[in-house]
């Protein structure tokens, strides 16, 4: 894991050291452009100055031979420039400017002329003179043979230094690139890394998943690449009670095991927190995919050695394919992420499979957030009571509010789809507190029209039980519609008041201090602890529709004991969902204290309900 | 025309030719033995200047070199001017700077600061002597002599001398 991934750019410490030298080399030919300028000059000059000496010698020396006229003294005089290579003519004029004597090289002896030079011969001309008098010239031209020499050699010389120095600065500077290049492939590692788990982390994980996907895409047809997120189910647990020291253990050995499970086939990764990924590239078949998954819910089921103490681990998978299950690495991520929370949802330790319709799931309950929003916003909610009556004697003896929605397109949307979105993105406690106060006014309004003031009904959520000033509001409801507090009757579920038992006690001793009734809903269905029965501050259970609807047949038994037991603890019973007129007829004999269901009366709004008032039906009583 | 005719006739044209140019080349060979000894005395040193004085060239007045010399006279030697006067008239006011001996003449007595110049080979010493040599004219330097005089000549002189002593 120490060299992750191939394709990233290069590492800048090799960039640098390419334009170091591309550096470096322009800076020497720059410098040695400007040397060797200047020497080119120098040395002509230098020629030039040579030249003009050797004539002023001459003149001074062929004045007497041309005074003499003496040609061959003369001569004789110039072919002392014989042993001087760069001298290619020396000519002597006399004061009529005809030549006198003369010295050619090449001309008549065996001396090799030079070639002009690059920069081309060099003429100097100089008077002869005696005694002030003007007497000829001296005219000798060198070639700049030497000039080119002298700058062959001296570029050379430059050269060699040039590359000396390079050399002695590249010894010099390579431990320090060597130092440099171990602190990018330390800060390469750093920030591709997980220094918990020692694993590819979330960046290295996300290019890892774009270059399998990119692999995938221009490969055969037909490959996929798997992608699993890895949630471990209790980590949190493990994190808050023995400390974020034992959790990062936990982690590392999660990782060492995912990786001895998956081996090369299938890298892993950190993705933060308690989750892993793990990409599978090259993917056969989705079998195989279900396979890997299989196989690290199996490597995570054994026991894990932590902190003396023996801990097992369960994990939920989320898996999710390409090309079927989406096009880039973004959209697999979501998927595979949206199948874990399906999968946690289902009940953690198993392995969620995307499919399309989590996708149509998530964005139905997206849509409908934001429709409840607006129906908040423009009154689209409404409230329905369903009315519950004494089996005894047939009296309403009250009713149960309940929350209506009616989609502007979608029509009426049932309670059990939009209440949990509700309850999800925290909107049930608004919505809680508007129901209460409605159902309260109605109440009061229902009593102003005449007819007996029943008692009402309002579910409460678990959220609202979690806000810490639900019983104020309670109180402050009661204060503004003038609602008695014993007509109003709260309904809680069995496992809400699990969540925070001394929270739920605390907040139920308020409710009945101030004389609100408290009935446990769904009776039956969640835990049925027989201990709360005597803990909770409450006067009635409400028996499950689930129960109810098997009556008189299956059944009669459970639904016997929990009247019975209720009676005995002082409670009041009500059946829900009844619908049938043998259903009542047994509860009737079985002494149930109140029905309510479709048989007795639906759901209706306010109106309805008053009109319903005015003409009581009246149920034959069968216990005394 | 007889053949001896014609014979003399060839000799006498030739002849003709020739006397003119004979004549032509002496006047030459007199110049340039003029412009030797005026380069001469461009190329010694007289250990005592005798400054503002003309440059007294002495010469037989007969000879056939004292035209040319006589050229010269007023042109600067030594920052003195040149001035050619007859040998045989005697002048004790200033001595001679430069004495053209001929040929034939005998030595002379030697006067310090005096420069001898023989025209061609003779019995006596000279200072400098010209000679032809091979059609050439060439010169001999005797520095013995001139050391007497205590007179010295350049090296550069020296260098195209034929013989030095």
């Amino acid at each position: 894991m120490k060299q992750p991934g191939r394709t990233r750019a290069p590492r800048p410490s090799a960039a640098l050291r390419v334009g170091q030298l591309a550096a470096a080399i322009g800076a020497v030919a720059v410098a040695g452009g400007i040397l060797l300028s200047y020497q080119a000059i120098a040395l002509r000059k230098s020629l030039a100055a040579d030249v003009g000496i050797h004539a002023r010698v001459v003149a001074g020396n062929i004045a007497a031979p041309l005074m003499f006229r003496d040609g061959d003294a003369a001569g004789e005089m110039l072919r002392s420039f014989r042993p001087a290579p760069f001298v290619v003519e020396a000519v002597v004029l006399d004061g009529h400017g005809r030549e006198f004597a003369a010295y050619r090289r090449g001309a008549g002896d065996d001396s090799r002329a030079d070639t002009p030079g690059w920069f081309g011969p060099v003429t100097v001309l100089q008077p002869v003179s005696h005694q002030g008098k003007q007497l000829g010239q001296v005219r000798l031209v060198a070639s700049s043979r030497t000039v080119d020499r002298g700058l062959r050699n001296y570029a050379m010389l430059l050269g060699l230094a040039s590359l000396g120095a390079l050399l002695t600065s590249a010894l010099l500077t390579r431990r320090q690139r060597a130092r440099v290049a171990c602190a990018e492939q330390e800060l390469a590692w750093l920030a591709y890394t997980d220094p918990v788990t020692e694993l590819p982390n979330r960046r290295a994980s996300q290019e890892k998943l774009a270059e399998a996907l990119d692999g995938a895409g221009i490969g055969i047809r037909g490959a996929r690449v798997g992608l699993l997120l890895i949630d471990l189910d209790n980590f949190k647990v493990v994190n808050d009670t023995a400390g974020h020291a034992v959790g990062d253990q936990l982690l590392r050995q999660v990782g060492q095991r995912l990786r001895a499970a998956l081996g090369t086939e299938a890298p892993v990764g950190r993705f933060g927190g308690d989750e892993f990924i793990v990409i599978a590239p090259a993917l056969v078949s989705p079998a195989r995919l279900r396979a890997l998954a299989q196989a690290v819910l199996k490597a995570l089921r054994q026991p894990i050695q932590l902190a003396g103490a023996e801990v097992i681990v369960t994990a939920s998978i989320g898996s999710a394919l390409y090309p079927d299950d989406g096009g880039d690495a973004e959209e697999l991520i979501s998927n595979a992420d949206l199948a874990l929370y399906h999968a946690k949802g289902a009940g953690r330790d198993r392995i969620g499979e995307f499919r399309r319709e989590m996708m149509l799931a998530t964005q139905r309950r997206a849509q409908l957030e934001r429709d409840l929003r607006r129906a908040i916003e423009g009154g689209a909610l409404a409230v329905h009571y369903q009315p519950q009556f004494d089996c005894a004697d047939g009296a309403l003896v009250g009713v149960e509010a309940l929350l209506r929605w009616k989609h502007p397109e979608q029509g009426f949307v049932s309670p059990a789809e939009f209440i949990p979105i509700a309850e999800d993105c925290g909107l049930i406690v608004e919505i809680g507190a508007w129901v209460l106060e409605r159902a309260c006014a109605d109440a009061v309004a229902l009593a102003a029209d005449g007819a007996a003031l029943p008692s009402v009904s309002v579910n409460v959520s678990a959220r609202q039980l979690r806000e810490p000033d639900f019983a104020a509001t309670v109180e402050q409801v009661l204060a503004r519609t003038g609602l008695p507090a014993a007509r109003l009757e709260l309904e809680l579920t069995e496992s809400m008041l699990m969540n925070d038992l001394d929270a739920a006690l605390a907040f139920m001793h308020t409710m009945r201090a101030i004389g609100v009734g408290l009935s446990i809903d769904d009776f039956g269905t969640g835990y049925s602890s027989l201990a709360y029965l005597q803990k909770f501050p409450i006067n009635q259970l409400k028996i499950d529709r689930s129960f109810v609807e098997p009556l008189p047949g299956d059944g009669q038994a459970m639904v016997g004991a929990v009247i019975a037991l209720a009676h005995r603890f002082g409670l009041n019973v009500v059946a829900e969902g009844v619908e049938r007129h043998d259903q009542l007829d047994w509860l009737q004999n079985a002494c149930c204290d109140y029905v309510q269901g479709y048989l007795t009366g639906r759901p209706v709004p306010l109106a309805d309900l008053q009109a319903r008032l005015r003409q009581l039906p009246t149920a034959p009583s069968a216990c005394s | 025309m007889s053949r001896t005719v014609r014979h003399v006739c060839i000799v006498l044209a030739g002849a003709a030719l020739l006397a003119p140019a004979s004549a032509l080349a002496q006047v030459r060979d007199v110049e340039m033995k003029a412009a030797y000894i005026y380069n001469f005395a461009q190329f010694t040193t007289w250990t005592e200047q005798r400054a503002r004085q003309p440059f007294r060239v002495c010469a037989d007045a007969g000879s056939a070199i004292w035209p040319s010399l006589e050229a010269y006279n007023g042109k600067p030697v030594n920052g003195r001017g040149w001035s050619t006067v007859d040998a045989a008239v005697p002048s004790d006011r200033a001595p001679c700077d430069l004495l053209i001996l001929a040929r034939s003449a005998g030595s002379a007595n030697a006067a310090p600061g005096m420069l001898v110049v023989r025209d061609g080979a003779g019995r006596g010493p000279a200072m400098i002597t010209l000679v032809d040599d091979d059609e050439r004219l060439r010169f001999d330097v005797d520095t013995r002599e001139a050391e007497k005089s205590g007179l010295r000549f350049s090296s550069k002189l020296l260098r195209l001398a034929r013989t030095v002593l």
